[in-house]
């Protein structure tokens, strides 16, 4: 398409802008590494606050029948 | 099961694959194979992905945003989501058009919040300038008429003229249908012909696009 026209062929004839090389490389870690690792947070807390759920009504239920004994 | 693929990536030195030297079968295939680690979340896929389309993703972000600082943090934002959706992509979709997408989306997202796009022609010079991308590349006048017009403009110019994306797949990134972007297109090529040469001579496409 753009072969036939002159102006936006000129286009790819721009020069390319690439990032600093300290960039690439950091930006290539970071990204690569949670890929690799899939960030787990957000299981971890959901598990948390079911734990803490639990230990509450425990706690509680424990406490409701001390007051009856 | 064997490597889809032979990486010859040397990241140390920041040289990448020569992406733009292969024909288009070879890239599409090359895409296909990204696609099919990442969604193994194999990081080759990954590494490929990156290898193809970084300096092509980021020159495409400091020429749209006209900042390199801005580009610099749309360019992370843009690789992470690889990072988080690359697994959940389909085995049919097109790597270079959701990466673009990925990265446009990214850089309106950040102009709604900040409502920073400034009218065209009057802080996208000095916003290059600030960035120091003018004193290290030498813009020459494309570069420089392409910076006076607006975003929309300036995203579909470079998709089709500098990623060799035609109106169908450019389109389909946009969500717009092939009529609209075909006049949008026209509309964009048109007032960067007026803003490269001048209103008295503009270049006239040789052939009427398809």
């Amino acid at each position: 398409m753009i072969e036939d026209d002159e102006l936006l062929s000129r286009l790819s004839e721009l020069p390319p802008l690439a990032p600093d090389a300290e960039l690439r490389r950091a930006v290539h870690s970071r990204a690569r590494g949670r890929f690799l690792r899939p960030a787990s947070s957000s299981r971890t807390a959901s598990w948390a606050v079911v734990a803490a759920v639990v230990v509450y009504l425990g706690w509680a239920v424990r406490f409701a029948s001390e007051l009856y004994q | 099961m064997k490597p889809f693929v032979t990486l010859e990536i040397d990241f140390a030195a920041g040289h990448t694959l020569a992406a733009r030297a292969l024909s288009p079968s070879m890239e599409e295939a090359r895409d296909r194979d990204a696609v099919e680690l990442l969604r193994r979340r194999d990081g080759r896929g990954f590494d490929l992905a990156y290898a193809r389309y970084a300096d092509r993703i980021f020159g495409f972000l400091v020429r749209l945003s006209r900042s390199r600082a801005l580009a610099e943090d749309l360019f992370q934002v843009t690789f992470l989501r690889l990072a988080e959706q690359g697994p959940r992509l389909r085995a049919d979709s097109d790597l270079r058009a959701w990466l673009f997408a990925v990265a446009r989306n990214a850089y309106y997202s950040h102009a709604r919040r900040r409502a920073d796009d400034p009218h065209p022609g009057e802080a996208g010079q000095s916003a290059l300038a600030a960035s120091n991308v003018e004193a290290r590349l030498e813009l020459d006048d494309l570069e420089r008429a392409l910076t006076t017009l607006g975003s929309n403009d300036r995203e579909l110019l470079l998709l089709v003229g500098a990623e060799h994306m035609t109106v169908i797949e450019v389109a389909a990134l946009l969500e717009i249908d092939q009529a609209t972007a075909r006049k949008r297109l026209s509309r964009a090529r048109e007032r960067l012909s007026r803003a490269f040469t001048g209103p008295e001579t503009t270049v006239a496409p040789r052939k009427r696009t398809p």
